[in-house]
């Protein structure tokens, strides 16, 4: 989650963005030259971001009109084989410039409040000459791209697509075949494993490596809106405030920094970093989840003066009727739930069964299997954790919401949002699975697929 | 100081000065049930603005028209000047009506027009 400004978050629930606060972009031709009377910036006119949970690379499109922005008789001005021997026109600064794989970078915003939202390189350009115009589209997909697209590379010049990793954590495979693609080692975050393997590919991408080290460790792989590239654990707990550290008093309230808070994902410690005592809401606190404000009880186990370290989820949005949602849909399906998980781990299994019927009176088979292979896992307890956290995941996933909202670009897939619609009773915490902006001078809106995470009190 | 279109008297007798649009746009939220008759449910976004127009009614010569209308048609800009200070560099947009009087004499070589001038760059 990146931090949203007091003054978007002001600007955004007053309901006007106009002028100087309207909606604003900027896209950049990262390796067009530029100078005295020259530009890198295209006069984008539309834009289209989306960003999704399972994609390897993500996608853009940008629109503009191709006329000289100073001379509206002067069209096909960003033509790139534009040259001085077809008569009437004359080679510009764009000559060569608007080509397949030539970098971009958009940032989205308010006024001058921008933030990235993407970076990575032109697949298509699209040069459209109709009566009434003449415009360029840009289709771009992020740095996934070159992992999508590209084969691995190994050291035998006889067998250059056969590549090997002997003995190394996943992880770190991960991390060595981004860095062969160009990552630089500050670009790539990755948590070790601890499963340490011997294997090889052939006539591979690296998008097919990562996919095989997402389905043996169960981490996450995802670039993020300044191309650093990260294969980490999987959480669904963003964003996240770890160790909120407070000297107190019993009896009076403390305001922590972000809320509404998940309904009980707070922790509230004596030592930070997860040590120390954990102490017991209404026992030793009590805790209100919309405001934020914790207050250490009289008399329970928060000594006066002592210091406490406090932990947990947040909703990195509220969006609100009659603030900024613009519609609605919101869906319950049983299309991927399943009544059990077997997970077969190495030469042993274990089953999740779904609560039947679940707390809203729904019902789900019981032969409604879903059969999951994990040759890494050789314990019974770790077949069955990741049968229970696939449970887990999987009933969150029958509620979801995709609604479409004034645009916050600030806001990053995975982050959790507190959604609150009046006719729908929506009002809990749900996390991004995917977004898309639409974006121009006169219009920034975005549409959010989530599902739900957990409650919060409104 | 008078209405000139590159430097060529025009005789304006009408003058309309509407400002440029803005970008806008009002979007409709879902309601808050608890405030639908005090404080409006929409949204207002747009950064920017279209082009400033002005529209002008009068009469000029033949020959000046004839200049006007070659202008026109190969999109030529040249700077307008208005008798109240505003002046533009701009192209003409549109003719909304362009007609000679029956006549003899001096009546007969003029023609009434009203057009519209649309902003070429920036303000002159």
């Amino acid at each position: 989650m990146r931090p949203i400004p007091s003054s978007i978050r002001t600007l955004l629930k007053n309901k006007i963005m106009l002028g100087a606060n309207g909606p604003t972009q900027q896209v950049i031709l990262l390796d067009k030259p530029v100078g005295e009377g020259l530009t890198n910036a295209v006069p984008a006119k539309r834009i289209w971001l989306s960003r999704e949970e399972d994609a390897i690379a993500q996608r853009c499109t940008i629109e503009f009109d191709n006329v000289n922005p100073v001379d509206h008789k002067d069209p096909g001005y960003y033509m790139p084989y534009r040259t001085n021997e077809f008569t009437g026109h004359i080679q510009n600064e764009w000559h060569f410039q608007l080509i397949p794989s030539k970098r971009i970078s958009v940032q989205l915003g308010y006024g001058s409040e921008l933030v990235d939202v993407f970076l990575g390189s032109i697949d298509d350009v699209i040069f459209n000459a109709e009566p009434g115009g003449y415009s360029v589209t840009l289709d771009c997909r992020d740095l996934g791209s070159i992992l999508v697209d590209d084969m691995m590379i190994g050291d035998d010049p006889d067998e250059p697509y056969w590549v090997a990793f002997a003995d190394m954590d996943v992880s770190n495979i991960v991390k060595t075949a981004l860095l062969a693609k160009g990552w630089t080692s500050e670009n790539v975050t990755v948590d070790l494993s601890g499963l340490i393997l011997d294997i090889d590919f052939e006539r591979q991408t690296v998008a097919d490596l990562i996919d095989w080290a997402i389905d043996v460790t169960g981490y996450q792989f995802y670039i993020d809106e300044n191309g650093k590239a990260f294969f980490v654990e999987a959480t669904d707990k963003n964003p996240r405030s770890s160790d909120e550290t407070f000297v107190c008093t019993q009896g009076e309230e403390i305001s922590l920094g972000h809320w509404p808070i998940v309904l009980d994902s707070q922790e509230v410690r004596s030592a930070p970093s997860g040590g120390g005592t954990l102490f017991t809401k209404d026992t030793d606190y009590t805790i209100n989840f919309s405001t934020g404000k914790l207050v250490p009880i009289v008399g329970g186990g928060i000594a006066s003066s002592s210091t406490i370290y406090v932990s947990y989820v947040y909703a990195a949005w509220v969006f609100r009727h009659g603030e900024d949602i613009f519609r609605l849909p919101y869906t319950l399906s049983r299309r991927n739930q399943y009544g059990k998980i077997v997970v077969e781990g190495d030469g042993e299994s274990a089953t999740w069964e779904a609560p039947s019927p679940a707390w809203d009176t729904r019902t789900t088979s019981p032969n409604r299997v879903m059969f999951v292979s994990k040759p890494e896992a050789t314990e019974i307890s770790e077949c069955q954790e990741i049968a229970d956290k696939m449970g887990l995941d999987m009933l969150r996933r029958y509620g979801t919401v995709e609604f479409a909202a004034v645009a916050v670009p600030w806001l990053q897939v995975g982050d959790c949002i507190q959604v609150i619609e009046y006719s729908s009773t929506v009002s809990e915490i749900y996390r991004i699975v995917s977004v898309e902006f639409e974006y121009s001078p006169g219009n920034a809106v975005m549409t959010i697929r989530a599902y739900h995470f957990g409650y919060s009190a409104i | 100081m008078s209405d000139s279109w590159g430097g060529t008297l025009l005789n304006i007798s009408e003058y309309h000065r509407l400002p440029a649009e803005r970008f806008f746009s009002e979007k409709e939220l879902l309601p808050d049930p608890s405030t639908l008759s005090t404080v409006p449910e929409t949204v207002l976004q747009g950064s920017g603005r279209y082009r400033k127009r002005r529209e002008l009614t009068g009469y000029c010569t033949k020959a000046t028209f004839d200049t006007l209308e070659t202008d026109y048609y190969s999109g030529t800009a040249k700077d307008l000047q208005c008798d109240d200070g505003f002046s533009m560099s701009a192209i003409i947009e549109k003719f909304t009506s362009a007609s000679r009087k029956l006549g003899s004499g001096e009546i007969a070589d003029l023609v009434f027009f009203t057009l519209t001038f649309i902003e070429a760059g920036g303000e002159t």
